[in-house]
């Protein structure tokens, strides 16, 4: 060892005494390489909140914060980042369920404030905003899984020479990798009017635990079986994983779930307190929002009555949906677990004035989700000759099993759902189906799932037709005689686009039926008229405050009397509002007005 | 029919909406069926308001009729002719509601030719125009009620 090196600690020991320096340094910064994968951009338009990059972060190096106020399909959080904690691996550019995460390719950033090195991209401006450069999602190339495992259904050729059900449902396979595909953002338990708890079950289902799965989905949704066969599904709508592929099949897995279980009550354990021990409570219609309130008090302890008209619960998903998409044998099991929680179910019995009266005097709160039972008519000359039908009618006979005859020809006016059944019925009865709708395809409140299945069948959709009139022809047959629509901006934006009758255009369909199915109405002939006075609305409808209760104290309801969705899920989720509101009003000791 | 000054046109007009809400009024307390009830209530109110923009016309609290531009659906050309019975329904009750709207309608458009001057046919355009868009607003609000699913 020489002398030098001997010495050299003594001579750093100096450097401490002397003035600190920087040794000025040529700008020898080179530019990231193209792909380099630098500081995050995101736009924030794209990006919906789910989350699903903060939850892969290894590091976790993202918080979710809020940057606006959630709505459907959107959350209103986005990624933060610390770059403390990142490692720039970009596992959340390759999970981005919306592609809109990004890595510029600038990676210096120099910053006194370590709080400081920590910004939500998109949010907190940048210079690297705008950069073209650093990774992106490649194209073809996503950690998210974007193609639904298909639903196996019958072919269409066959199914219109039965009555059998035409979705055969997943197989334990199926299921659980369609499952998989699910990132648990959550968006759609806000966008479901019940909020089930869809990312649990889902979770459950991929790991292979349907009881579990069953506990979840039943927690608040007593008809999930007819959900799961026929729901609207406004959860897939905004499923985050269908903005770049297809939405997960929220609605397919809900019943494979339930159709894992022949008896409900065997697999459930609902954990909740039977507060409602003493009190009673007497519900009219037995449709999904009756059958909601009647379930939920039951197993809180509640002496619960349903009363329904017809010869079986279920409401329209009774009489009006029909059996090859909802077949009897799920109602069954569903109405089944309602009597085991302790419900005692009246059937064939429509509550008239003087019983509503006894009812109000006899219970501590009744809730009524009386539907509508009723068509609106066509308004047209020729409405009353014989062969102008309303679908509800002809569903209701068929499902009770009354001979319905629809001829050879049948023109159904209207694109909602009943329109969509009671066109695939009459094909199931041999006619040869028109559908004549006033708007365009884009426009049919029917589900689009059903209006492809009813063309697979050879039903022929006519959009833009306004019926004129019905004549009766030598021929014995009826002439629908319609004119072409041209459509006009809506009253209000959003709102649906007007379509308005060019004037002197007339066309012709011979057909056997002409079969109404434009609107649905409620009916309030069996209500006192003192009750009637005070709960209904100008438009044939009910209001209810956030309580599910009307104006009458005591008398609470829901469904599609109330609700402007008209759908099954949302008469369940008026049926838990009412629950809740229930539970409230007879607990806090009120009784009900009799004024 | 002739007019001689805008004042008696407009009075004309706040006549014939308070003969619609006394035919409401009449309507409401006849029919049985409470929505329909509830429903022609509810066009006394309307016809009240219709009267009492005219008088503010009149009075000059307003300057002019100042329609939205609801568009036409040509709804009204097509339905049926329903008559009052005490059993009428919102349905039928709405077509008779949109049938006035366009008969008041057709009457200004009508006075038009015999109106003395430009001013008055100026001020029955008016009147014709925001019949019409009542006219609208009722086909808007069967379209909304009615036809929810065509
Ligand atoms: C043909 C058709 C197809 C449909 N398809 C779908 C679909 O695919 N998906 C979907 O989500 N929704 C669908 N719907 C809508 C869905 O069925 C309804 O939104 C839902 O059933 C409404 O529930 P509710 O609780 O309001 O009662 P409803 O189902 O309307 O039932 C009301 C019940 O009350 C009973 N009732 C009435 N008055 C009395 C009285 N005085 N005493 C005793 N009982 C009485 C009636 O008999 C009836 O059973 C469809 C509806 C129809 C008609
Ligand atoms: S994964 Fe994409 S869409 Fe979802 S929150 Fe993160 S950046 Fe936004
Ligand atoms: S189903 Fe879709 S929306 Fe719902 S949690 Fe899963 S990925 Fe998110």
């Amino acid at each position: 060892m020489s002398l030098k090196h001997v010495l050299q600690p003594f001579n750093a020991w100096v450097q401490a005494f002397s003035k600190p320096y920087t040794i000025p340094m040529k700008d020898t910064m080179r530019p990231g390489a193209d792909r380099y994968r630098g500081w995050h951009i995101n736009d924030v338009e794209k990006c919906v909140g789910c989350g699903t990059c903060a939850d892969i972060c290894q590091n976790a190096a993202i918080d979710m914060v809020p940057v606006k106020d959630p709505v459907k399909g959107d959350s209103g959080l986005r990624p933060k980042i610390d770059y403390g904690r990142c490692c720039w691996c970009a596992l959340c550019v390759d999970v981005c369920t919306t592609g809109s995460l990004g890595m510029s390719n600038e990676y210096t950033w120099v910053e006194k404030d370590p709080e400081k090195c920590r910004y939500t991209p998109g949010v907190d401006a940048k210079p690297w905003d705008g950069s073209e450069k650093g990774w992106r999602q490649e194209e073809g190339f996503s950690l998210i899984v974007k193609d639904r495992v298909p639903m196996p259904m019958l072919d269409p050729k066959e199914r219109i020479k039965t009555w059998a059900e035409v979705v055969v449902g997943y197989s334990v396979e199926e299921a659980r990798k369609e499952a998989a595909r699910c990132v648990s953002c959550g968006l759609c338990v806000a966008a479901c009017p019940a909020h089930m708890h869809i990312p649990d079950y889902i979770g459950a289902i991929r790991d292979g635990d349907f009881e579990k799965a069953l506990d979840f989905i039943y927690d608040n949704n007593p008809m999930p079986e007819m959900c799961g066969k026929v729901c609207t599904r406004r959860c897939e709508g905004v499923c985050s994983v269908g903005i770049q592929g297809e939405p997960l099949a929220i609605r397919w897995l809900k019943r494979f779930a339930t159709e894992q279980f022949e008896d409900f009550a065997k697999v459930l354990h609902p954990e909740v307190k039977r507060v409602g021990e003493g009190k009673k409570v007497a519900v009219v219609g037995g449709g999904p929002s009756g059958v909601t309130v009647a379930y939920y008090l039951a197993v809180r302890g509640f002496e619960v009555t349903i009363y329904e008209a017809l010869p079986q619960l279920g409401g329209a998903t009774f009489f009006g949906i029909p059996k090859y998409r909802f077949p009897m044998p799920s109602l069954e099991k569903q109405v089944d677990l309602l009597k085991k929680a302790g419900v005692k179910i009246v059937t064939d019995h429509r509550v008239e004035k003087d019983e509503f009266r006894r009812l109000l005097e006899e219970n501590d709160a009744l809730f009524f989700g009386t539907g509508l039972m009723k068509p609106y008519k066509l308004g047209v000359p020729g409405e009353d000759l014989e062969g102008v039908i309303y679908a509800l009618d002809l569903l209701r006979d068929h499902h009770v099993g009354k001979k319905v005859e629809v001829g050879e020809s049948v023109v159904v006016v209207g694109g909602g759902n009943v329109a969509i059944d009671a066109s695939r019925v009459s094909r199931r009865l041999g006619a040869e189906v028109t559908i004549a709708y006033r708007r365009r395809r884009e426009d049919m409140p029917a589900d689009d799932e059903e209006i492809e299945d009813a063309e697979a069948e050879g039903i022929e959709l006519v959009t833009q037709s306004i019926p004129l009139r019905v004549e009766k022809l030598e021929n014995g047959k009826l002439d629908f005689i319609w004119g072409p629509a041209e459509m006009v901006p809506p009253d209000r934006p959003g709102g649906r686009p007007k379509p308005k009758l060019i004037e002197g255009v007339e066309n012709h369909l011979q057909v056997d039926r002409v079969i109404v199915a434009i609107g649905q109405k409620g009916e309030f002939e069996w209500m006192p008229e003192e009750v009637a006075e005070k709960v209904v609305t100008s438009r044939g409808w009910v209001e209810v405050d956030e309580t599910g209760m009307t104006q009458w104290p005591g008398i609470f309801a829901g469904g599609d009397l109330v609700n402007s969705t008209a759908d099954a899920i949302s008469a369940i989720a008026d049926g838990l509002k009412a629950v809740e509101g229930i539970q409230q009003f007879t607990l806090e000791g009120l009784s009900v007005s009799k004024s | 029919m002739e007019f001689n000054s805008i004042q008696e046109v407009l009075d004309f007009a706040v006549r014939q909406e308070q003969k619609a809400g006394r035919f409401y009024g009449l309507m409401a307390e006849k029919s049985t069926d409470v929505v329909a009830r509830k429903f022609f209530r509810e066009m006394v109110g309307e016809e009240r308001k219709h009267e009492a923009k005219l008088k503010a016309i009149k009075s000059g609290k307003l300057s002019g009729f100042s329609g939205q531009g609801t568009p036409q659906m040509n709804l009204t050309e097509v339905l049926g002719e329903p008559v009052f019975r005490e059993d009428i329904t919102l349905q039928e009750g709405l077509i008779i509601a949109m049938r006035a709207e366009k008969d008041a309608y057709e009457m200004y458009e009508g006075l038009k030719a015999f109106a003395r001057d430009e001013e008055l046919k100026k001020i029955l355009e008016g009147l014709a125009a925001e019949e019409l868009e009542h006219k609208a607003r009722m086909e808007s609000i069967y379209d909304q009620v009615v036809q929810r699913e065509n």
